[in-house]
């Protein structure tokens, strides 16, 4: 048979693919329309942002291409999500989006983080980064440890 | 006849700029994929490293690829194409092209097509595995799947790049 090593290769490729895939989307929290989970050491919430109190949010965020974009809609800091919580202990929150990218922020920049609803979903932007690695669209889970 | 120096540097670089900009043009469709499946990206390496393997296939020279990516890093930087890798992106450009000579170093006599698919599924892992080192952080079950949409991705572009250079050669034998 000509170009054996091509079959093998495609058969690991598709077996592995597929035993990936079934483990990955069957480990995802199922959660209702764009809600976000927030997740403690000891419990864990389904938060819907549309429904808490949210004020309006300026300032500017970087993108992936580095120019500067305004921001400007209604959200509000993590630390006062997380107050409205009773979280108030923390080292470090690890926000996950959709696409399972991740971002960390440590106690002192929950200030600076905000979290915000945009049309497409739930983005958070940290204030005063100089790049775009910690903002993450269409944001899923919440890790406050 | 044995090509000038001029033309190969000229293919090589229409090659480099053809898989940096390229990869806007799957995008849309890799993104609609990579959305379902819930993953952050893996799809347009594949297609935009093609463009490596075929000039490294077509050029035979050794460090092609690692040419070949050193340029399009600094084209990357110069253009401010930076993303989410910032400075270090040149990194994710120049490490699949060291891979892919390292490929074609290690596979030389196999027939062309197992070449080029390994070749290009072994830079697309690659430039994964830098991309989730530097920014994505992924790892169980995402980071396999991940892996294995790259390494796929990486499988069948580099057919269709085998397809294309089976095309590209009588002409590339004519200049």
């Amino acid at each position: 048979m000509k170009h054996r090593l091509l079959y093998g290769i495609a058969a690991v490729l598709a077996l592995i693919l597929a035993v990936s895939a079934y483990f990955h989307l069957n480990s995802r929290d199922s959660l209702a329309g764009d809600a976000i989970l927030l997740q403690t050491e000891h419990t864990q919430f389904e938060i819907c942002l549309s429904e808490l109190t949210l004020q309006p949010i300026h300032g500017s965020r970087i993108n992936g291409k580095g120019e500067t974009i305004p921001v400007d809609g209604q959200g509000m800091t993590m630390k006062e999500l997380l107050e409205q919580y009773q979280i108030s202990e923390y080292q470090k929150i690890n926000v996950i989006s959709d696409d399972s990218y991740s971002a960390e922020l440590s106690a002192q920049e929950a200030e600076n983080a905000c979290i915000l609803q945009e049309e497409t979903g739930v983005r958070m932007v940290v204030f005063g980064d100089n790049d775009s690695k910690r903002s993450v669209s269409d944001v899923r889970k919440i890790i406050v440890e | 006849m044995k090509k000038s120096k001029l033309t190969l540097l000229i293919f090589m670089a229409l090659c480099c700029a053809l898989g940096l900009f390229a990869k806007k043009l799957v995008n849309p469709i890799a993104n609609l994929m990579t959305d379902s499946l819930h993953i952050p990206g893996g799809i347009s390496a594949g297609f935009s490293l093609m463009f490596l393997v075929i000039a490294a296939e077509l050029v035979k020279h050794r460090h092609c690829g690692t040419t070949m990516g050193a340029v399009q890093g600094m084209l990357a930087l110069i253009t401010g194409r930076v993303g989410s890798m910032g400075a270090l992106m040149p990194l994710g450009y120049l490490l699949p092209g060291v891979v892919i000579d390292g490929v074609y170093m290690l596979m030389k006599s196999f027939p062309k097509e197992e070449r080029m698919v390994c070749a290009n599924m072994a830079a697309a892992v690659t430039a994964s595995l830098t991309a989730n080192a530097i920014v994505f952080h992924l790892w169980g079950a995402v980071l396999c799947l991940y892996m294995a949409v790259s390494a796929t991705s990486g499988f069948l572009f580099g057919l269709l790049g085998a397809a294309m250079v089976k095309r590209l050669q009588p002409i590339w034998k004519q200049m």
